[in-house]
């Protein structure tokens, strides 16, 4: 099912056309989950600003939005990915400063939850280094793969790529992190199964 | 656990937006949409003809193309040169790239300065006569940050009323021929009211100082800025509008519109102000044509108007009627020193 109750992301967006203020229908679905994956690259200050950035921008646009996409997911992390990508080097930085002192940037932690939280931080500090050396464009794909939770062909969507830059990005990404981890021989076949 | 079971683990425990936080961003976006309040230009008087205006969103940016920027005051009589009958959308951007890239860049913009743009913005609605909806709008852009914006609207009506909105540091000031005159009586657009603000799609200043010089990094960079299909040609018009782009980056702004597909040549293509260049078209669910100064092949503007039939629901929606949009024309542009100076 495509939508959590009622009309298709598309329909309500053709609709928001002649009633924009149907548009607050794609808000309330997306906002959420679009907030929780910009607070996750960026930290929750950033993803304040960026979600209400990623609406604003899909409504002007919305004129444009392919109907034939019932689910606006891919479209809406498209845009987000693009706000994201205005913010890259201060993730590259977040991402460095986390490999380097165990303490991530992004997570509000009290003075107490530090201790635990460096210890606990181990695995987290060899995929913040991998994750700071990916280009940005692999990082894209990775991320919205398992923060996003996106489809291959959802991703390829997001970021007007085709589905084979999709799985080479992916596949370069992974190999980097599965290096970082050094858990897996970086040479084996992708784990995952395609989704 | 695989690697990717690992990194969904990491920073799974971000904490939720507050409740304020997602408030605060839905409210944006109503005030956007005009749910609030739509916002029309201020009537003076009875008949003046601003019947069922849109909600209008400025679409601007504009940029310093070179200081010799033409001061337009209206219909241009001016003999120029006129595309060959062989020429094509695509011979002549390729011109127009040549021609650019030949032109001294402006001197670098440095931070405290300001961008200034001027221009013409005309509300279209051909099936309610708002063609006279003109509005003369003035920004002043800070270099490094939207912080100490300025933005005035200015209205000239038929009666000779002249109004004028100034936005400054999170103040209005609105005079009526000369007379302040209270806010409280007019109702001002939401966009302008925040802050003066161009467009969402604006791009940051040091983003667009990254944009490339070569026709193919050209595309992939605007298509990185707005990762869905059929934008580019609007983006690349955006670009072309920002101030502190380069002469080459400019030429290879024009070479990347003639890549794109669904452009046609309009020999005598007229702006807003009534001056006669050759247009650039664009069909897609919206006609845009690109407005271009013949000799110079500076950007004049644009008008982007609907190019569907609206489904019959929609039948009292003006601004969604084939032939309805906007225009806009670009009369000054520069930079300064100083908010409220002009080039």
């Amino acid at each position: 099912m495509d939508t959590v109750a009622g009309l298709s992301d598309a329909a309500e967006i053709e609709l928001s056309l002649r009633h924009p203020e149907r548009f607050a229908v794609i808000f309330d679905r997306y906002a959420g989950q679009i907030h929780r994956y910009a607070a996750r690259r960026l930290g929750p200050a950033a993803a304040d600003d960026l979600v209400a950035d990623v609406f604003l921008i899909a409504f002007r646009h919305r004129s444009r939005y392919d109907i034939g996409q019932a689910n606006a997911r891919p479209w809406l992390y498209g845009i987000a990915t693009n706000l994201i990508n205005r913010h890259r080097r201060s993730e590259v930085r977040m991402y460095r400063a986390l490999a380097r002192t165990g303490v991530d940037p992004v997570m509000e932690l009290d003075a107490d939850a530090v201790a635990s939280a460096v210890s606990a931080a181990a695995a987290g500090r060899q995929l913040a280094a991998a994750l700071a050396e990916l280009s940005a464009g692999d990082r894209h794909v990775l991320l919205l793969l398992a923060w996003a939770d996106l489809r291959y062909e959802d991703i390829a969507t997001a970021l007007d790529i085709p589905i084979g830059t999709v799985r080479s990005r992916l596949h370069r990404a992974r190999t980097a992190v599965r290096a970082a981890l050094d858990n897996t021989n970086p040479l084996d076949p992708d784990q995952e199964s395609h989704r | 656990m695989n690697d990717l079971d690992t990194l969904r683990t990491m920073r799974a425990d971000v904490p939720p937006p507050s409740h304020d936080v997602l408030a605060d961003a839905r409210s944006r976006l109503l005030d956007r949409t005009g749910a609030r309040s739509r916002w029309h230009p201020p009537r003076l008087r009875a008949g003046w003809q601003t019947a069922a205006a849109a909600t209008i969103v400025v679409v601007l940016g504009v940029g310093a193309i070179v200081s010799t920027y033409e001061r337009a005051g209206g219909p241009d009589d001016r003999v120029h040169a006129s595309p060959s009958p062989t020429d094509t959308a695509q011979s002549v951007l390729a011109r127009a790239a040549q021609t650019v890239a030949r032109a001294p860049s402006a001197s670098p913009a440095t931070q405290g300065q300001y961008s200034y743009i001027k221009m013409v913005y005309r509300v279209i609605q051909p099936n309610v006569g708002a063609n006279e909806d003109d509005m003369i709008a003035e920004f002043w852009f800070r270099i490094g940050g939207n912080v100490g914006a300025l933005g005035r609207l200015h209205f000239e009506y038929e009666t000779g009323d002249v109004l004028d909105m100034v936005r400054s540091n999170g103040q209005t000031v609105i005079t009526q021929n000369g007379q302040v005159v209270t806010e409280r009586t007019l109702d001002l657009p939401k966009w302008f009211r925040d802050d003066p603000d161009p467009s969402a799609g604006w791009l940051p200043d040091d983003e667009v100082a990254t944009a490339p010089t070569n026709a193919a990094d050209m595309l992939d960079f605007v298509r990185g800025q707005f990762p869905f299909p059929g934008v580019e040609f609007d983006t690349l018009v955006g670009l072309l509008t920002q101030p502190i782009l380069t002469s080459q980056q400019r030429a290879a702004a024009y070479e990347a519109l003639a890549q794109l597909p669904d452009l046609s040549l309009l020999p005598d293509a007229v702006d807003a102000t009534g001056r006669h260049g050759v247009g650039i078209v664009h069909d897609g669910p919206q006609r845009t044509t690109l407005i271009l100064d013949a000799d110079s092949y500076q950007l004049l503007g644009y008008e982007r108007l609907m190019n569907f039939d609206a489904p019959e629901e929609m039948s009292d929606a003006p601004e969604l009627q084939r032939g309805s949009g906007t225009a806009f024309a670009i009369l000054d542009l520069g930079v300064t020193d100083r908010v409220d100076e002009r080039p």
